[in-house]
């Protein structure tokens, strides 16, 4: 088993020991599931987890991760070595995207990632919506496997909008 | 001296390029992992030269246990 994987499994034991109620891979490691790969530094993995309260408290993950000897860098934990940034489901969107993940697998581990339609519409969202972050967009739409009327809906009910010259969806 | 670029040949060219952009889509995602690393690789040298690399950029050692 590799670094990866084992940074996989961690996220599965995160899962079932009830730390979450689920994950899904998102960012630029989601997109080589379903796209070229591309240069990239850590995991950018979106949890379920319940709330009390107005906020989000994040203390379950980390006592969980120092229990387990994780290290901690910045905002980061560093899962075999590799930066995992745990990010809470912070809208609708993301928790809709978590809970429709694929049922993935790397090295015989299972692991949940985020779709390609719903990678394009966190991108498209405004507090997400950098030049790179559009070139990712711009990757998943010429990959050409998408489930059209799913993108569409989304941008539909999440108010969002493709970049201009691939704003096609509804032809 | 002006060149006019062949039309076949930039065909050819384009062609080729679409068929390694497909390739690398259909590549396992074990290989892509590595070539994840690999592009780190190459990040890290030439960004590197530039300016001085955020803590975070850095190339992962994906060992096998």
């Amino acid at each position: 088993m590799d670094s990866f994987a084992e940074a996989i499994a961690a996220l599965n034991d995160m899962k079932a020991a009830g730390v979450v109620s689920d994950y899904a891979l998102g960012g630029a490691m989601a997109l080589i599931f379903w796209s070229e790969p591309t240069a990239t530094f850590d995991l950018d993995v979106f949890v379920l987890m319940e709330q009390t309260g107005v906020l989000i408290s994040l203390e379950p993950i980390y006592k969980w991760s120092r229990a387990r000897g994780y290290p901690e860098e910045d905002e980061h934990l560093l899962i075999s070595g590799l930066p995992v940034q745990v990010i809470p489901a912070h809208n609708e969107l993301a928790t809709e995207a978590v809970s429709h993940a694929a049922d993935m697998e790397y090295a015989g581990q299972p692991l949940r990632v985020i779709t390609p339609e719903y990678l394009i519409a966190m991108y498209l969202e405004d507090s997400a919506r950098t030049r790179k972050r559009l070139e990712r967009v711009a990757a998943l739409l010429d990959e050409g496997n998408l489930d059209r009327a799913l993108l569409n809906d989304l941008l539909k009910r999440y108010n969002l909008r493709l970049p201009r010259h691939e704003d096609d969806t509804d032809t | 001296m002006k060149t006019t670029p062949i039309p076949d040949a930039i065909q050819t060219l384009r062609t080729g390029k679409r068929e390694l952009h497909a390739k690398r889509v259909a590549m396992s995602i074990e290989d892509k992992v590595r070539q994840v690393v690999e592009l780190q690789k190459v990040h890290v040298s030439v960004i590197g030269r530039r300016r001085s690399l955020k803590p975070l950029e850095r190339v992962w050692q994906l060992r096998k246990r």
